[in-house]
């Protein structure tokens, strides 16, 4: 695969971190982006990597790589994540020279990580039963390259099987009964063994898939769930009160203590004014003191610290679905 | 198929144990203090399941080894609807005493015939409910039944053989991996760069992704630390397809154009090298042949896991980094990454920084008894990720 982008080179336009865009590469055609117009022809030629400036801005030209689609894909279904993606090719110990079997084929998003952990010596046999969307996915796969690995086909499994027999390391089920296709599954398995990932919302799901796959002999049987979380940096500036106990008791060199907004130390409080005016009530600042008090705060900034932190997000994707995980061997 | 051969390595699944064991005619292995010889492994396929018999593991088919771990049914014409009446009164309610369930053992009664006894001793074992009957069955089997399970090794397996001794491995869960194999792209013909301490098992899972192929995989190891990655890589038995483009270097050299010549002015000794010195004179070499290709490749993945400061690690190795390359840090902390994310955007030239960390439940999946599990980990670790690009 070439590094260069030509034409018809599917691109990634990376405006920002949720600002992605893919574009087909043709001659002559020009892309609207916020930061302004971007030319085809200056992507011609290119790396993939490289910067492209527009009159308000600039983007970054990218290849496809498989979790910049999954967030870059146009949808036509619900679609995983990272993290139920990476999770899956880990369980079904899925690698190059793998057989997988996947349905349904949805939007193609689990399926390029397939491919990829998976050549150049394994196959995806990948079935849709909507038409279109199984040509849609077709079709990408071909646009990017990928098609010696996969083969993606229009049809029912659940009404017609999986085509093969005993050829899959590996079988891969996002169908909204999966529990149907659990006599497919044990047909389409390699008989020296294999292993089954079922992707289901709804805990009952889960519940009749388990109960079939116990009655009909799969073993090492577990649920999981997974959850990315992605933190979100910020600078954090802390200004530190003043507290009046602490200016009491320290002598007046304030003069002396002008610190940096950027500076991360301990800083020790002021010292104490001197305590010529002892007779007066120290529980309360006195005008004169507070006058004393107010005046060296003028000529001193407020205390401020600031530290790069990662916060947690506001919203986080709380649910996607239940992954459940299965060894299956004929006797 | 792949049979198992004296010499490969095994990973041996109990109940909730997993042990990685290397097959080796009559050597012993050890679980538990209890010596165990695993020479009937040899020529049995991935999954097949054994019994401990008179110190071998034999093979048994599999719906006998089914019929006694599983608890799927109890057969109780007795059973209690709740628990009202039951007393936890433990040296009471059961009535077999321990140095009796010893001596059957030394008669060599089979665990079978030991839970037998000690169901029809137990005061309350009728008065519990069917599914309590089920739960006590399981945890009496988990106890005085040793069946094993043989597979040949795989990451995931490496994964669960670790789980308790997560230190070994930077407390590196398996989801927190599988997310840092997916954000570093590697794939077969990848050049990768990886500094890990995790006893070789990122290395070993990029070795496995990369499956040969046209890449270079550099493992950069401090001096003297060259066999800390060993373990994972072996108990993969990766063929040498596998392993030809896989270069240990030390991590201190790199970029340094005098390391290597100082490496070739050490002459050689007179006289005739032994076995041993051979040996470690090709070692030598292939490090210094490592250093050379690293300084003239640009990587397409730089992974770091590594005890040492990740930072500096970082510094030093990014400008190897090719155009729309991917890197991935993790720490157990997120701290060391804020640095990193720090230093990463005062420099530029990177793009869809993230830092990361996940949750990871699992759950029991019965009639009448779904619920997540009662325990679960809380240390995910945290990924740094990004890509390079033109600054």
């Amino acid at each position: 695969m070439t590094n260069l982008v030509q034409e018809g080179s599917k691109v990634i336009l990376y405006l920002g971190y949720n600002n992605l865009h893919v574009i087909k590469v043709k001659t002559d055609e020009v892309y609207q982006t916020k930061f302004g117009a971007l030319k085809h022809n200056d992507l011609i030629g290119k790396e993939f990597g490289s910067k492209i400036i527009c009159a308000k801005g600039y983007v970054h030209a990218l290849p496809i790589v498989p979790e910049l689609w999954t967030l870059a894909l146009p949808h036509r279904t619900q679609i995983l994540y990272m993290a139920d993606i990476s999770l899956i090719l880990l369980e079904l110990d899925i690698k190059p020279g793998s057989i997988v079997i996947e349905a349904g084929t949805g939007s193609g998003s689990l399926s390029h990580s397939i491919i990829r952990a998976i050549r150049p010596t394994g196959h995806l046999h990948t079935f849709e039963f909507h038409e279109l969307r199984s040509k849609l996915a077709r079709n990408e796969f071909e646009e990017h390259g990928l098609s010696p690995y996969v083969t993606a086909k229009h049809r029912d499994v659940l009404a017609n099987g999986f085509e093969h027999e005993n050829i899959a390391d590996a079988v891969f089920l996002d169908l909204p009964a999966p529990w149907d296709a659990v006599k497919h599954v044990m047909k389409v398995l390699k008989k020296s063994g294999g292993r089954l990932c079922t992707f289901s919302p709804c805990i009952e799901q889960v519940q009749r898939t388990c109960q079939r796959l116990r009655a009909n002999g799969f073993e090492q049987i577990n649920t999981v769930e997974c959850l990315r979380r992605v933190h979100e940096f910020r600078y954090q500036h802390r200004t530190k009160i003043r507290f009046t106990a602490d200016q009491n008791q320290d002598q007046p060199k304030q003069e002396e203590q002008q610190q940096d907004e950027e500076e991360v130390n301990n800083i020790k409080s002021p010292k104490r004014e001197s305590m010529e005016d002892g007779e007066e009530d120290e529980e309360i600042s006195t005008n004169k003191k507070q006058k004393k008090n107010s005046e060296s705060t003028k000529r001193q900034a407020p205390e401020t610290v600031s530290t790069l932190v990662a916060n947690g997000p506001l919203v986080m994707p709380g649910h996607t679905g239940y992954l459940t995980f299965a060894y299956f061997k004929q006797e | 198929m792949a049979l198992f051969k004296d010499g490969d390595h095994a990973v041996l699944t109990c109940h909730d144990r997993t042990k990685i064991v290397q097959i080796r005619k009559e050597r012993p292995i050890f679980i538990d203090k209890n010596k165990i010889f695993l020479t009937h492994l040899i020529d049995e396929c991935d999954g097949t399941y054994f019994e401990l018999k008179d110190r071998y593991l034999s093979k048994i088919k599999t719906d006998q080894a089914k019929n006694l771990i599983q608890t799927e049914e109890t057969s109780s014409d007795a059973a209690g609807q709740d628990n009202r009446d039951l007393c936890d009164e433990g040296t009471v309610n059961q009535t077999l005493q321990h140095d009796e369930i010893e001596q059957m053992k030394s008669e060599g009664a089979s665990g079978q015939t030991i839970i037998s006894q000690l169901v029809s001793k137990s005061a309350t074992f009728e008065k519990k409910t069917v599914y309590s009957q089920q739960k006590y069955l399981n945890k009496k089997k988990k106890k005085y039944i040793q069946i094993y399970q043989a597979w040949k090794p795989s990451i995931r397996l490496l994964c669960q053989a670790y789980t308790h001794d997560l230190q070994k491995i930077m407390y590196l869960r398996r989801d927190t991996l599988a997310m840092l194999l997916s954000l570093s792209n590697i794939t077969h013909d990848s050049n990768v760069a990886i500094v890990e301490s995790c006893q070789g098992l990122i290395l070993a899972s990029v070795i496995q992704r990369c499956a040969g192929g046209n890449g270079l995989i550099f493992n950069l190891t401090p001096a003297g630390e060259h066999n800390s990655t060993a373990p994972c890589c072996d108990f993969m038995d990766f063929s040498e397809e596998y392993t030809s483009n896989v270069y240990n270097i030390p991590i201190e050299n790199i970029g340094d154009v005098n390391a290597v010549e100082r490496a070739n002015q050490v002459k050689p000794s007179k006289e005739e090298p032994s076995e041993k010195m051979l040996q470690a004179q090709a070692r030598r070499q292939r490090r210094l042949d490592g250093l050379q290709l690293f300084e003239k490749t640009k990587m397409n993945s730089l992974i770091i896991a590594s005890k040492y400061d990740s930072l500096s690690i970082l510094q030093h190795v990014i400008d190897y980094m090719a155009l729309c390359s991917h890197f991935v840090v993790y720490s157990q902390s997120v701290q060391s990454l804020l640095e990193c994310y720090q230093y990463l955007k005062k420099r530029g030239g990177t793009i869809h920084v993230e830092v990361a960390d996940s949750w990871l439940r699992e759950y029991q999946i019965l009639d009448e008894r779904t619920h997540p599990f009662i325990r679960m980990s809380g240390a995910s670790g945290y990924l740094l990720s990004g890509m390079i690009v033109e600054s």
